[in-house]
């Protein structure tokens, strides 16, 4: 297949789109015995507040990163489902299992996008705590916010696209 | 099924997902005091020297050790290459997924996985 090069006024392009939603869907349904439905894209007006964030970034056929935030409500009833058993939102085992998540959730889109004949070698997650966090991407890149809602609250997941062959964020000495 | 006399060795990076694995295990009739768990390949290459153990249930992506060079040094260990060992990792990638396999994995989950799945992996690793 073509994959799409970026041009200032690029989107991205829509299998990776599909490939994150596919792969949230499943994920979700397994890893929380609920289905997640994805609000409409016009229409969010979601902030995660209070929040605990994982970035995988990815390099091959198409350089994006993915954000998957999840408020701290959320986090600690959806985790707890995961895990069956609690997690305490400020313990160093929260960062580990959204981590997981990510990772988990990172490598279904890898396997997805290597059917539709795109390879991506994914990094590990990077893990943030904070409030409204949000990646600060170079301008024009692409991007798609994804709010997806479960009966424990919602999450969003953001993609974020990149030029071909460019380390997502700034080049040293820039 | 009697699994309460096996040895595992649980090797994940992640406490959570430690416990989570152990937790399955023990549902599926593995004795608590059984289920040995380290965080890394290279903790888990010592204890199961140490201790003996008759399965091995790996992560793939951990730091110093990953669960693929586990795998190898398992393999190409004279004592430990006959060991049952089940992957269970985030890598859908069939390239990765061949790799296990080439380097003699038993067996191989993607994450998530349910009880089911993991049971129906041990029942093919210790048939009858």
């Amino acid at each position: 297949m073509t994959i799409p090069k970026y041009s200032n006024k690029a989107v991205l392009p829509e299998e990776l789109v599909d490939c994150v939603k596919f792969s949230i869907t499943s994920v979700f349904q397994k890893s929380f015995q609920n289905s997640p439905t994805f609000q409409k894209e016009d229409t969010q007006t979601q902030e995660i507040g209070d929040g605990i964030v994982g970035i995988i970034s990815y390099t091959g056929d198409i350089t994006w990163i993915m954000m998957m935030s999840f408020p701290k409500d959320c986090a600690t009833r959806l985790f707890a489902r995961f895990a069956g058993f609690e997690l305490d939102y400020d313990s160093p085992d929260m960062g580990d299992v959204v981590g997981e998540m990510a990772n988990i959730l990172a490598g279904n889109i890898v396997g997805c996008l290597q059917e539709r004949g795109i390879k991506c070698a994914m990094s590990l997650p990077t893990l943030i705590r904070g409030f409204n966090v949000e990646p600060m991407s170079p301008r024009d890149l692409p991007s798609r916010k994804l709010v997806v809602t479960m009966p424990e609250g919602f999450v969003i997941v953001k993609v974020v696209g990149g030029k071909p062959g460019v380390s997502y964020g700034q080049v040293p000495g820039s | 099924m009697g699994y309460e006399t096996k040895k595992v060795m649980v090797v994940d990076d992640s406490s959570v997902m430690r416990q989570i694995i152990k937790n399955n295990l023990k549902q599926l009739g593995f004795e608590h005091t059984n289920l040995l768990d380290a965080e890394d390949g290279e903790q888990a290459l010592k204890k199961i020297g140490e201790a003996g153990v008759d399965l091995v249930v790996s992560d793939w992506n951990m730091p110093k050790m990953t669960g693929i060079d586990l795998l190898k040094a398992v393999r190409s260990d004279g004592d430990l290459k006959e060991l049952p060992f089940l992957m269970v990792t985030s890598e859908a990638d069939r390239d990765k997924i061949m790799e296990a396999v080439q380097a003699g994995v038993n067996q191989y989950i993607v994450k998530p996985f349910n009880a089911s799945q993991l049971e129906e992996k041990i029942k093919e690793i210790f048939p009858g």
